[in-house]
């Protein structure tokens, strides 16, 4: 699949790039962070939106390298979820999310 | 003047060199046809008519040199008497080229086999240029001559597609005496290019009075740049009927060696309103720093479009110096620049304000970046509490800033200051100026910002060549600080991190790499994002730090 960049045609598949300084980063992670505390992610555009609920045991995968001047931290937050993908509530705006693929 | 007028009829010799011409054409095609059917009958009025060109070739050559028209000649009608002289020779040889070709026939068996390689097509090549030799001369065409220059050019590539054939069916079995046959047949061909090139050089001559090598034809690469940045694919079309640069074509003229007081030039044709502009600005260039652009020798319009003959510069340009120089070579070009920058800043500065409008060049073009990337065109987004603004929203928020945003002073700039538009001479130790037709008095910001993205852009990740290229990009950026401090400019940073969004941007549409694409694009909002942080305050305490601009 072509690389998109940001909220594919999938409804349950969300993806944002950017460059950030230390500081802005910040910023994001607190968001997540939060996210996580309260049970509830938010990603969207203006017409979609994804909301996931981690809850139950979620798995955290820390992977750390440097290769060169290419350093890459990455932090992989999965679970599973009790509802099955298109299972969405009320709103029909709202998609609750899948399984992790 | 129409050149039957004038000194060449004096004699007739212009009736004996149209005559030859028709001739040497009459015998092209004949040879093709005793190609294709080996009719013994137009064999033999191929053999006659040699003797019969090869005494029109003795008239034209004596009339040249022995008749009385030398009498009170200026360098003018020499020159044009000369070069009929020189044509005639060539068409000479290219018949006497036909008749070698006629020769191979009976070791040919089987016409069938010719069919396999593209003879039609040498031919057509041969032929088209033939066509244009009276015209061009007649009317001191320059675009003509080079066209027939240009023969040489395309048979060359087309007898290296069709040798490579030859050899692979040589080493899968074929037989080799047909086939040997048949090379000699393309190579006969590929050498009545040659001679092609010889016509198309002595037409020059005719006309600017100087010996010029061709050295390089720009034509299609230009009219590729003008597509992009103004015309339409329709217009591409039109314009771009010329080769690429082929190898075969560049290392011809490395291996020969060049003759006392012969130029190398490099020929451009194109829009009329682009060439013109180019002209003056070279001419605008002398004035400040002479020696500093190309020197031009012709200028000629025909129609819409127009075509310049330029000065071939000797020398590397600083890409290339930054590729596969030495760290001596790069550092002392380096330099040399900068050094030639500071002289063109302080000779030509007048202080008065001027507005760059970087983000508005920017999205005049954004049709033709998001034509090659439409990915880019991303939408506003939400993670939790934070929004993200879409792209139209951040660039048209930075448009608008920057309607406050003007330079103090202006400048004399390139208008295009790539690192391929800088060409350093090393045995001279000099500097000069490619590519001006985009030359203005203007913020010194725009060079500076096309510079140092034209760094960061070059799609080589090589660490060592990369780290050669992130150096000179903040050495760049500290060097042209220095000179804003200097020079009082205080909104030296706004400006510039607008400079640096609009290049990131607008070379994203030249490169396919996509990944590195969009890292360009991806550096281009994070700076989008930090100048629009800044709205509300004075432009003259904006700073960002540069890091964002090392790969």
């Amino acid at each position: 699949m072509e690389k998109s960049n940001f909220m594919s045609t999938f409804d349950d598949d969300f993806r944002y790039e950017s460059i950030q300084d230390r500081e802005s980063i910040v910023k994001y992670l607190t968001v997540l962070g939060e996210g996580i505390q309260n049970g509830r992610l938010l990603f969207g555009t203006r017409r979609k939106k994804l909301i996931l609920e981690p809850g139950g045991l979620l798995k955290l995968e820390v992977k750390a390298k440097r290769k060169d001047r290419k350093v890459k931290l990455n932090l992989q937050i999965s679970w599973s979820s009790d509802k099955e993908k298109g299972s969405a509530g009320a709103d029909s705006l709202e998609i609750k999310a899948g399984k992790k693929r | 003047m129409n050149y039957s007028e004038g000194i060449l009829s004096t004699d007739g010799i212009d009736k004996n060199f149209k005559l030859m011409v028709l001739e040497v054409v009459k015998q092209v095609e004949d040879t093709q046809k005793a190609l294709e059917n080996s009719d013994p009958h137009l064999i033999s009025q191929i053999d006659a008519r040699d003797d019969y060109i090869d005494n029109l070739k003795s008239i034209i050559e004596n009339k040249c040199f022995y008749s009385n028209l030398h009498h009170d000649m200026d360098k003018k009608a020499m020159d044009l008497v000369r070069s009929v002289n020189i044509i005639s020779n060539n068409l000479e040889r290219i018949a006497d080229l036909a008749v070698n070709i006629v020769s191979q026939i009976d070791h040919l068996p089987g016409k069938d086999e010719l069919c396999r390689y593209e003879y039609k097509k040498f031919f057509e090549l041969v032929l088209s240029g033939m066509e244009l030799i009276n015209k061009s001369l007649e009317h001191r065409d320059i675009s003509r001559a080079l066209k027939i220059c240009q023969s040489e050019f395309n048979l060359d590539a087309l007898f290296a597609s069709n040798f490579n054939k030859v050899i692979a069916d040589l080493r899968s079995g074929e037989d080799p005496q047909r086939l040997v046959t048949l090379l000699f047949i393309l190579n006969y061909l590929e050498r009545m290019g040659d001679s092609l090139l010889n016509i198309g050089e002595a037409i020059i001559f005719a006309v600017i009075g100087e010996k010029m090598k061709i050295h390089d034809f720009e034509a299609l690469e230009d009219s590729i740049e003008a597509y992009h940045l103004e015309g339409s694919v329709a217009d591409m079309a039109i314009e771009s009927y010329w080769g690429t640069r082929s190898g075969c074509r560049i290392s011809r003229v490395q291996k020969k060696s060049r003759a006392e007081g012969e130029s190398q030039v490099i020929f451009k044709e194109g829009r009329v309103a682009k060439l013109e502009k180019e002209r003056d600005s070279i001419n605008l260039w002398s004035e400040v720093k002479p020696g500093l652009p190309p020197k031009v020798f012709s200028f000629q319009k025909n129609g819409k479009s127009a075509s310049i003959l330029l000065e071939f510069l000797d020398g590397l340009t600083f890409q290339q110096i930054l590729m596969t120089g030495n760290s001596l070579l790069a550092n002392e070009a380096f330099s040399k620049i900068k050094a030639t920058l500071l002289e063109i800043w302080t000779a030509t500065r007048k202080d008065k304000p001027t507005h760059p409008g970087y983000m508005k060049q920017c999205m005049d073009r954004a049709e033709d970046i998001y034509k090659v990337h439409p990915e880019f065109h991303f939408p506003r987004l939400q993670i939790g509490s934070i929004e993200t603004a879409s792209f139209s929203e951040l660039a048209q928020k930075a448009v608008h800033l920057e309607k406050d945003l003007n330079a103090p002073f202006s400048v004399l700039i390139h208008g295009d200051f790539n690192i391929d538009n800088i060409i350093y001479n090393d045995e001279e130790k000099s500097i000069r100026f490619i590519d001006l037709y985009r030359s203005k008095p203007q913020d010194y910001i725009q060079d500076v910002s096309v510079f140092m993205i034209s760094n960061f852009r070059q799609p080589v990740f090589v660490p060592k060549i990369r780290s050669r290229l992130n150096d000179i990009l903040m050495d760049f950026y500290f060097f042209s600080r220095a000179f804003a401090e200097k020079s009082g400019d205080e909104t030296f940073h706004a400006r510039l991190i607008l400079g640096l969004i609009r290049s990131f941007l607008t070379s994203t549409r030249f490169e396919l790499n996509k990944e590195f694409a969009w890292e360009m694009h991806l550096r281009a909002v994070y700076l989008l994002e930090k100048f629009i942080e800044h709205r509300g305050k004075p432009w003259k305490e904006f700073r960002f730090s540069p890091s964002a601009l090392i790969y």
